[in-house]
């Protein structure tokens, strides 16, 4: 799948709402600015960016054909106060009517207090479960609303925006370096990667080339952030389903790995390791030894560790939980020997440049131990004009809440787990 | 096989790592705040709550770690628990967002005396980076009393490890029978 998209296409009303009559291309992303509203589609095998004004407040609605929209324009809603005529639903979304004002980032923020948190849609006839926003255990903020009939969940519904932070307000008029920050802090298990997509749009923007040294040193962080990312998932797999010894194993090599990351890059997490132009520095002297010896550990304990989708419990329950390991499972065989490979043939080059002071708009993604993130924005006279970030959670979610219908109540900790979600990357 | 990995388990012993000695300067200090408010002890055991108000993740990374094999939170007699009514502790990360505010003002008011607030992450401190949003109150601190703050973007395991630690030789000094080991 390739990460490069070409140049915007401002669509007419007409186009945009042929685009909302037809189910292809397929969604990634919706967001808005003051005056348009963008979308982010597949196309075959590349990325397409199309946008169109919006009128009277309104935009022709994506969502009924497309329920992956649903989410999206609910967000757009209460953030930039547009609405999608013919929306499939229009109840609030991040907006729990906690806010000074609503539609913060309109032109002309309205009075406060118009809403409250969106209330569930569950059918009157069943049980219905709350659980949340305080969870216990070591959870990120939502509310799981489960309809059961029961012992079997007949619908799961989610409400987020319970960590809504205001970060894209904060990234505006500020320049890429110091907006890099915040993208460094939309999901912190995907840190590398948006900031990796945050500097790819930045310099998509600005039209400068990054040395290959600075892209040799991205990929090695976003390679042992996945490994670590789905090492954490696994251990959290196994602890669902009672296999503590391999729990433990997975939490060693992801701790040994986030050692291995401070030695080789100052920070256990990556975070502010890579900035628009580069990275923040080099690589440490003793670094690719560090991170190669946690790789090596780790290959060597991966025959052990495939026995966790085998695991009777895992497979005999509902929800393809087992599926989702085997995925990660994969996921960390694969990293390994593209940064073993990587740390290997490291060019000798820069590892950052200066960035020109200029206005432009450019978009990026990248891989992130959850699947793809995008970042777009705009900039003026080297300032960012608008922003938008976007984690797979806003598809994995929704994901979720399909593959729990049906399912067990005794089994929602395991697929939850198996999920590895969490809230502020959909929050913002 | 892993019947193989699971003798060699019980032949290596535990994979935890040694703990450093308990910071004796923030336990007294924390002491003298228990002695100011005059609050019964605890004992030598702490039922965490941990509350996200709004995280970004990043310090959730780092408790877990702390929870799992190799810091082994429980060996301290320190552990997570999932109701208010259960716990001692409310640790706090994320900037508190106005969102969060009421579910964690109930949290608090469920939680039985005694009770400490932790606020873990810079934002729980003071609102770190999101300082100033619209969406924020910017930190624990403006909405309950906080006993302990442990700064870090995020703090390391063993940083979090070692202020639990020292909140528990606070609430635990004057009980002979119990040495610090």
């Amino acid at each position: 799948m390739s990460l490069t998209v070409s140049p915007r296409r401002g669509l007419t009303r007409e186009e945009w709402a042929r685009l909302a009559s037809e189910m292809s291309p397929p969604l990634l992303a919706l967001w808005a600015d003051t005056r348009e509203v963008y979308a982010l589609l597949r196309d075959g095998d590349a990325p397409l960016l199309v946008s169109t004004e919006v009128m009277d407040g309104e935009y022709p609605a994506l969502s009924p054909v497309r329920p992956g929209a649903v989410w999206f324009e609910r967000m757009v809603h209460d953030l930039w106060g547009h609405t999608a005529a013919g929306g499939t639903d229009h109840r609030p979304w991040l907006d729990h009517g906690r806010w000074p004002n609503s539609a913060p980032m309109a032109l002309r923020p309205g009075p406060d207090g118009r809403t409250e948190a969106p209330e569930f849609m569950l059918d009157e006839h069943l049980d219905q479960v709350p659980l949340g926003p305080v969870r216990g255990g070591i959870e990120p903020a939502a509310h799981l609303r489960l309809g059961v009939r029961g012992e079997t969940i007949v619908r799961l519904e989610t409400r987020l925006g319970y960590t809504h932070k205001g970060t894209l307000t904060l990234m505006r008029g500020k320049s890429p370096r110091a907006a890099a920050r915040f993208a460094a802090r939309l999901a912190a298990e995907a840190t590398v990667a948006h900031s990796i997509a945050f500097a790819r749009a930045t310099e998509a923007a600005l039209g400068c080339d990054v040395p290959s040294r600075a892209i040799a040193l991205r990929d090695v962080m976003a390679g042992v952030e996945q490994i670590a990312g789905h090492l954490d998932v696994l251990s959290g797999v196994a602890e669902a389903v009672g296999l503590e010894v391999l729990s433990g194993r997975s939490a060693w090599h992801a701790e040994m790995l986030r050692r291995a990351s401070n030695v080789a890059f100052g920070h256990r997490l990556m975070m502010d390791c890579v900035v628009p132009g580069g990275v923040a520095a080099d690589i440490a002297p003793g670094g690719p030894e560090a991170i190669g010896r946690a790789l090596s550990g780790i290959a060597a304990e991966l025959p052990d560790l495939r026995l966790l989708p085998e695991a009777g419990e895992l497979v005999s329950r509902a929800g393809n939980a087992a599926g989702r390991a085997r995925q990660r499972l994969r996921g960390i065989t694969d990293g390994i020997g593209v940064v073993h490979d990587l740390l290997g043939a490291m060019p000798e080059d820069a590892v950052s440049v200066p960035l020109p002071v200029a206005s432009g708009e450019g978009i990026g993604g990248a891989n992130g131990p959850g699947g793809e993130v995008w970042h777009w924005l705009r900039l003026d006279h080297g300032q960012i004009a608008a922003a938008f970030m976007c984690d797979p959670a806003w598809t994995r979610w929704p994901e979720l809440e399909a593959t729990m219908e049906g399912g067990q109540i005794d089994d929602l900790g395991l697929i939850v787990a198996s999920f590895g979600l969490t809230s502020s990357g959909v929050d913002l | 096989m892993l019947w193989r990995r699971l003798v060699r388990t019980l032949l290596a012993g535990p994979i935890a790592g040694t703990p450093a000695p308990v910071d004796t300067g923030t336990a007294a200090s924390l002491a003298g705040r228990l002695d100011d408010r005059g609050q019964t002890r605890l004992g030598r055991s702490l039922a965490i709550l941990h509350l996200d108000a709004g995280s970004c993740g990043g310090c959730e990374i780092e408790l877990r770690a702390l929870r799992r094999a190799v810091y082994d939170l429980e060996r301290f007699g320190i552990g997570f628990v999932a109701s208010p009514r259960h716990a001692d502790v409310l640790l706090v990360t994320g900037p508190v967002t106005r969102n969060l505010l009421d579910a964690m003002e109930q949290a608090y008011s469920a939680m039985p005396d005694p009770k400490f607030v932790v606020a873990v992450g810079d934002c729980a401190v003071d609102g770190g980076v999101f300082k100033g949003s619209y969406a924020v109150t910017g930190g624990v601190g403006t909405t309950l009393p906080v006993d302990l703050l442990i700064s870090g973007c995020p703090p390391t395991p063993e940083r979090i490890l070692a202020g639990l630690r020292a909140l528990l030789e606070a609430n635990a000094r004057g009980q002979a029978a119990v040495s610090l080991r």
